[in-house]
């Protein structure tokens, strides 16, 4: 181990990275880039980029089954050339990990204390005293009290959990450290504080970080430059100012404005259009070139390099993979300003005949433990609104708000225990309670998409046999489609998708086909429960894309769940704040996102707006 | 919390997971499993019939006579051929079995995905009805039933059915219940499908694996049980070849024709652990490409 690295070389140097499964294909394609000490590196793509795949061979913890070749220079190490036992002094001393859910990521038997003290340097980890005293300190570090150390995992929040977690990472003060997506699991206002930190913690310590992340947002409020990758290959590798304001590759372009604004209403969403190829298919050609509007045959002639680009308002080196940059660079940035300089006017609520009718709805769960203490825990209290007909409401709210629960009383899969629910003139409170065939009319009316895409379709049945399903349930209903290929069209699929199954389709069309599932029986409610929350970012807007064009050509009333502020801004007409199964606000989207007058929802915008709130270290 | 995990970026190393587990279980292990289950249903089928003599022929100037002659396997104490009772042996030995396992998980699983659909009242009675079951001591109770009432061996099959049933109910009461609360069965609750539909287009082929192996295990239970029966006189009346009662008479003669007794049990071994492996290997290939879906 050589001593600190000499003061300008880079502490990490990757050269030509190749990730491969055993059998030879190509998981990621020639990465290479450096990192100087103190430096924060955030590397953004989407699901099958490569990017965390990339990260792990940094210190070789690929998966069983994947190799990788090429140079990795840490610190004077060469990480690939060395074996395991070789690398095992520097984990924790020099570099160390930290993993997306704090959930999984700590042992339900172990204490905070037993965590952290498990990753201390020996010499404060032998002396019961001196360990404790270490332990304390290092927990206030990450902003915990002393008395969090005698806790199980099961009695912290998420963000406690990934608060510990970065503390036993940062246990042997390591001079990297790499997170992969450290806040995705996290709700927006914990997210915001533990980038916050990690910031924070990365500038007193002069700490090299590498942030994963699949959300550009993240990736520039924490970095100092950002390596875009797709489909295995690095795209462009800027300083974080530059890639904000004047991106120099299309994909990264693609990405930004495909982001909804949390600002302003967009007329239309931009999204990249298609998919991402496997990354095997694409190492002789430009990666993105099937799905960029500039691309032209010299781009998939040969892979493109990762050529210098650098401008004098570059802060830092700047390098893009696109070869025709120098063509379409003023056009790409004409791109960007029209997006900035065009807010839509946002709808006016729609003021219909209501619909939907919800009246001091709530839910209790009762548990009666061994010795027959009874515990109650409510999630819902007294919610009421109205929805009118075509209009879209959202809710929003984080974890444990209530917003799923008020959806699934809605569509009859628990039952409240308090209040009521009125669909249309009538009474659904219980559906149980209603005649067969009023309840099939009830059920024909109102429709859910679900979050997970993975999750929400039979894996066993077709696309064409599990809509055909839904349209026999329609049947009779002259809002339905009436046929397969219709309701395929509807969601822009071919009705070659009718004979694939589920596992054939990317997260994107998976979400299409639960749609068309839903739009089956011709639904006037339409409940969305986040439904792109599980989405890669330039997926989303043509999801949302979709829905609002479903939404204006059937004027199906919407009621979205989200937690997303964005989406709660392009989608909805009228937002109700849901925190701890109470409605703690409620108003027109656009009112109440400019300017919000209750506390708690004046704390959401300000955790989404980059600025995370000082009062709110609500963890205890 | 689970409305928080967006992008599940473990995709990203998903191409190596099936190669690592595959390669656990050499197929060749599988191959051979397939061919002695193979074997046996020729026997079971038309094993009597291949048998190279008649099991109840009696050559009585050879009794109890250790291998040759004409006897692969020698004799046994009535001069009978080890080898044709085997072959003729294999129906009773692998029938009652099989009957009671495929009842066992008809009815076991119907019970179970209703308890774990419907939930509730109906599920916990199921429930504490399945406790009660484990609570017997199973052998101990066919014993006495078959032999108070003198039933044979359709009624020892019976009742080993019956004991088989809390075991499947059990497993596929818990991934029934599993499913059912998977967005895509939720969906189809929404869409207002009835529920039988729901129980058997739905959650059934999804809970396949399940049911398929507890199957196999159920049939590997009820062999072993099944022969100790017959072992003990209970079971196949006799008269009749059966894998188990040759294997009480070979008793008295290891030291003369040790094969009496040392191929039937063999032949229970061997049949035993290629179901099991057979079973095991099913179960982790169907899980495996649910996993992949």
């Amino acid at each position: 181990m050589s001593p600190a690295a000499a003061t300008d070389g880079p502490l990490l140097s990757v050269r030509d990275l190749e990730v491969r499964t055993a059998a030879g294909r190509t998981l990621v394609h020639k990465a290479s880039f450096d990192l100087k000490a103190g430096e924060v590196l955030g590397i953004v793509g989407e699901s099958g980029s490569g990017k965390t795949l990339t990260a792990r061979a940094l210190v070789q913890a690929l998966p069983e089954g994947v190799v990788a070749d090429g140079d990795i220079d840490f610190d004077g190490t060469k990480i690939l050339q060395s074996s395991a036992r070789d690398l095992r002094p520097l984990r924790g001393s020099r570099f160390a990990m930290v993993l997306q859910d704090p959930f999984t990521a700590l042992n339900p038997l172990q204490t905070v204390h037993e965590h952290i003290r498990e990753s201390l340097d020996p010499k404060f980890r032998a002396g019961r005293v001196t360990a404790r005293a270490e332990v304390e300190r290092r927990l206030a570090e990450v902003g915990l009290a002393k008395e969090v150390a005698d806790r199980y995992p099961f009695q912290l929040s998420g963000g406690m959990r990934q608060r510990v977690v970065i503390a036993a990472a940062l246990a042997r003060d390591p001079q990297l450290l790499i997170a992969d997506e450290p806040t995705t699991a996290l709700d927006a206002s914990t997210q915001a504080q533990v980038l916050d930190l990690l910031r924070t913690l990365q500038r007193e310590r002069g700490m090299a970080l590498i942030l994963i992340t699949h959300d550009l947002r993240v990736a520039f409020s924490v970095s100092d430059s950002i390596m875009v990758m797709y489909s295995g290959t690095v795209l462009e590798h800027a300083p974080a100012s530059s890639m904000s304001a004047a991106p120099r590759h299309p994909y990264s372009l693609g990405l930004l404005l495909a982001e909804p604004s949390v600002t302003h209403y967009q007329d239309t969403l931009s999204f990249i259009p298609g998919q991402v190829p496997a990354a095997d298919t694409v190492t002789s050609r430009c990666a993105f070139a099937d799905r960029c509007r500039w691309s032209t045959p010299s781009c998939t002639d040969k892979a493109p390099p990762l050529a210098d680009i650098t401008r004098v308002e570059d802060a830092a080196r700047h390098t893009s993979a696109c070869v025709r940059i120098a063509e379409i660079g003023a056009q790409m940035d004409d791109a960007m300003r029209s997006h900035a300089a065009r807010p839509g006017i946002a709808p006016t609520p729609t003021t219909g005949a209501p619909l939907l009718q919800v009246t001091d709805l709530g839910k209790t769960y009762r548990s009666n433990s061994l010795l027959g203490r009874r515990t109650q825990t409510t999630v819902l209290k007294g919610v009421s609104f109205t929805l009118a007909r075509g209009e879209s409401l959202g809710l929003l709210g984080e974890t444990g708000s209530g917003k799923t629960t008020t959806a699934r009383c809605i569509l009859g899969l628990t039952a409240a225990t308090a209040g009521s629910i009125e669909l249309d003139g009538v009474d659904i409170t219980d559906y149980r309670r209603l005649r067969g065939e009023q309840r099939a009319q009830v059920r024909g009316k109102v429709q859910v998409v679900f979050q997970d895409p993975y999750a929400s379709l039979n894996p066993s049945l077709t696309v064409g046999a599990a809509l055909s399903e839904a349209l026999s349930a329609g049947a009779g209903n002259e809002r339905a489609p009436s046929s397969l290929e219709e309701l395929l069209g509807l969601v822009g699929l071919s009705s070659s998708y009718a004979v694939r199954k589920p596992s054939a389709l990317s997260g994107g069309e998976r979400q299409r086909v639960a749609i068309a599932r839903s739009l089956a029986v011709g639904p006037e409610l339409l409940i969305c429960d986040e439904p792109v929350a599980a989405l890669d970012v330039s997926v989303q807007a043509q999801v949302l894309e979709l829905l609002r064009d479903i939404r204006s050509r059937f004027k199906t009333s919407m009621l979205f769940i989200t937690h997303d502020l964005s989406v709660a801004r392009q989608m909805t007409d009228r937002t109700l704040v849901l925190r701890g199964g109470e409605v703690v606000e409620a108003g027109p989207t656009a009112q109440l996102l400019d300017a919000p007058e209750h506390a708690y929802t004046q704390s959401l915008v300000a955790a989404v707006s980059g600025h995370a709130p000082v009062t709110a270290r609500s963890d205890r | 919390m689970s409305e928080l995990t967006a992008t599940p970026p473990q995709n990203e190393a998903d191409p190596a997971a099936p190669a690592g587990s595959r390669r656990l279980r050499p197929p060749v292990l599988v191959w051979i499993s397939g061919a002695v289950a193979a074997a046996i249903l020729v026997l079971v089928t038309v094993g009597v019939w291949i048998a190279p003599y008649d099991p109840m022929h009696q050559d009585l100037m050879n009794t109890a006579a250790g291998p040759g002659n004409g006897h692969l396997l020698g004799t046994d104490s009535l001069g009978r051929d080890v080898l044709a009772l085997l072959m003729s042996g294999a129906h009773n030995a692998v029938i009652g079995p099989l009957v009671i396992a495929l009842g066992a998980v008809l009815f076991g699983t119907t019970l179970g995905m209703m308890a774990g659909w419907y939930g509730g009242l109906l599920d916990t009675l199921l429930c504490r009805w399945a406790d009660l079951m484990y609570a017997l001591p199973g052998l101990l109770v066919v014993v006495v039933v078959v032999g108070v009432i003198d039933g044979g061996y359709w009624l020892a099959v019976c009742v080993l059915l019956v004991l088989s049933l809390p075991t499947a109910f059990r497993m596929t009461r818990s991934v029934a219940a599993a499913q059912a609360r998977l967005p895509y069965v939720e969906a189809a609750r929404t869409l207002g499908l009835p529920a039988g539909r729901i129980i058997f287009r739905h959650i059934l082929p999804n809970i396949m694996p399940t049911v398929l192996a507890t199957f196999l295990l159920d049939f590997v239970g009820a062999l072993i049980g099944l022969s100790g029966l017959s072992f003990l006189g209970l079971g196949a009346p006799a008269g009749t070849p059966d894998w188990g009662s040759l294997l009480q008479d070979g008793q008295s003669m290891l030291t003369v024709n040790p094969w009496v007794s040392l191929a039937p049990g063999l032949l229970l071994v061997l049949t035993a652990t290629s179901i099991t492996l057979l079973g095991d290997w099913m179960y982790d290939r169907f899980t495996e490409e649910g996993a992949h879906r």
